[in-house]
């Protein structure tokens, strides 16, 4: 013993890896004849995905053709054009696969909050799709929850599962409809967006663009949303900024409100509380707007947005301005 | 003297033998978890991205299965000197992965014991290798230091051959 000790440890390493090769080798092909199989592959798939062709518009300006969605066993990876021509037809279900903290600082309208983090197969299963694909997303770039959560859609029965590789930074950047918050589970069901035994239904794609929470704190958005709210033509516009800066140029149909004006009785009567609001001020280091927003939130209103870029962001992006002293 | 006396203990052949043994137990129950589900520590590989993804399984497959024997020899004391050769070179791979892991910032489960184990990898899974990587040290079979005469020198000398042999190796 003690002279093979003295050797060296070179025949004793080669041994001790070859015997752990062998048996590695061994039980693994044991496990794929195995019923039920334990085995694995032994080469790994390539986990970064096949391309669905067709998907990329051939020259800007033209639209995305749209192919037929196939079965597959790997998940497909989707490019932002036909991501969006879906999203427009309301063709797929979009499932977040990031925390509940992204997902409610924004997210891409009607999907449904999935967080790898806390994925159970249970939820998979219960996703109901209405036949539609499932398309994945997550924070674009290295982010890989998105393409995991994919995986584990397919493993509970999904046929048709895209990763949307760019994900919602990509989707952001170009400008789309984002939606804010954590839609309460209770809220959705009772306006019927859900069926009442199955808790991650499709909530849709709400009518006229966003659907903005109920909160007690403000929240922050960005030109798209403003924009969307603009579009609808429901939501209420406070400009926090000084008359003269008002009548300088405002985005139409807001009303001026500067700092000397916020007592909590002028405040109450602005609108009914359900109503979404959105104030404003000159951008930049301007907080008049988001002081507003809290006195907002005290005197009782439950959406209410702040427009971080503020007036010079709203002309910057070319959008109508009006000018002249508040009306009426 | 003090100094003497710890190199004493350094040498104790009871002082080596339990640390092989822990050493051992260790690697035991770090392999078994991931021989158990080699899938999911394919996915944990998979995480780290260090490998090409073609040699992810198999690295998966097989690396569980070398800790095992390395770990039972360990336990046993048989072949313990390939043993914590093996064991060291294991340590010092996983330290190159979890550092590489900690320094590009990755937010990755460690790994180390399996799905078991959803400890980030992390500054403590690293400082748990380094003292690994100590049990190994105190495991690696030494001349008892009370030993002398012929025999004994031969053996240092093989011992310190080796060493330096496996050093420009690795």
């Amino acid at each position: 013993m003690r002279a093979q000790a003295a050797r060296s440890p070179w025949r004793e390493i080669a041994g001790i890896v070859g015997v752990g090769l062998a048996l590695g080798v061994a039980y693994n092909a044991l496990g794929l004849v195995a019923q039920p199989p334990y085995g694995i592959a032994w080469i790994a798939q390539p986990r970064t995905l096949a391309t669905l062709e067709g998907l990329a518009p051939a020259s800007p300006g033209e639209q995305a053709t749209l192919p037929e969605i196939p079965e597959t066993p790997q998940p497909l990876q989707v490019q932002l054009p036909a991501v969006k021509r879906w999203f427009d037809q309301s063709a797929v279900v979009f499932v977040d696969a990031r925390d509940r903290e992204s997902y409610a600082a924004g997210h891409i309208p009607g999907a449904i909050l999935m967080p790898y983090e806390e994925f159970v197969p249970e939820q998979a299963e219960a996703l109901e799709t209405g036949g539609r694909p499932v398309v994945t997303y997550c924070d674009g770039g290295a982010c890989e929850l998105s393409l995991n959560l994919a995986w584990d859609l397919l493993a509970a029965g999904h046929r048709r599962v895209l990763v949307f590789a760019g994900g919602f930074p990509e989707w952001k950047a170009a400008g789309y409809p984002v939606a804010l918050g954590e839609e309460p589970w209770g809220e959705a069901q009772e306006r019927g967006a859900v069926r009442s035994d199955d808790p991650f239904a499709f909530f849709g794609v709400p009518e006229g663009g966003i659907e903005i929470p109920e909160s007690e704190r403000p929240i922050e958005a960005e030109r798209e949303v403003v924009k969307r709210l603009f579009d609808g033509g429901t939501a209420l516009f406070l400009d926090a900024r000084e008359p003269e800066e008002f009548a300088a140029g405002h985005i139409p149909g807001a009303r001026n409100l500067p700092s000397g004006r916020w007592s909590r009785a002028s405040l109450q009567g602005l609108a009914e509380p359900g109503r979404v609001i959105v104030a404003y001020c000159g951008g930049g280091a301007c907080e008049l707007s988001t002081d507003l927003a809290w006195k907002l939130v005290e005197a009782g209103y439950r959406r209410v947005l702040v427009y971080t870029g503020g007036f010079p962001d709203w002309e910057q992006a070319g959008y109508p301005v009006r000018r002249g002293a508040e009306e009426g | 003297m003090a100094r003497e006396g710890r190199l004493a203990l350094w040498r104790a052949p009871w002082f080596v033998r339990a640390c092989q043994v822990a050493l051992g137990a260790v690697f035991v129950a770090a392999a078994l978890p991931k021989i158990g589900d080699p899938a999911s520590f394919a996915r944990q590989v998979h995480n780290y991205r260090l490998l090409p993804v073609a040699l992810e399984n198999l690295l998966a497959i097989l690396l569980p299965w070398i800790e095992l024997v390395a770990g039972v020899c360990l336990v046993l004391g048989r072949y313990a000197r390939g043993a914590t050769w093996v064991a060291a070179a294991l340590l010092g791979v996983f330290l190159v992965a979890i550092g590489q892991a900690v320094a590009r910032d990755l937010d990755i489960e460690c790994g180390c014991f399996g799905t078991a184990d959803a400890a980030e990898a992390g500054w403590s899974a690293l400082g748990r290798d380094v003292l690994f990587l100590l049990l190994a040290a105190g495991a690696w079979p030494k001349a008892p230091a009370g030993e002398s005469g012929a025999p004994s020198l031969a053996s240092a000398a093989g011992e310190g051959g080796a060493a330096r042999l496996t050093r420009r190796g690795g």
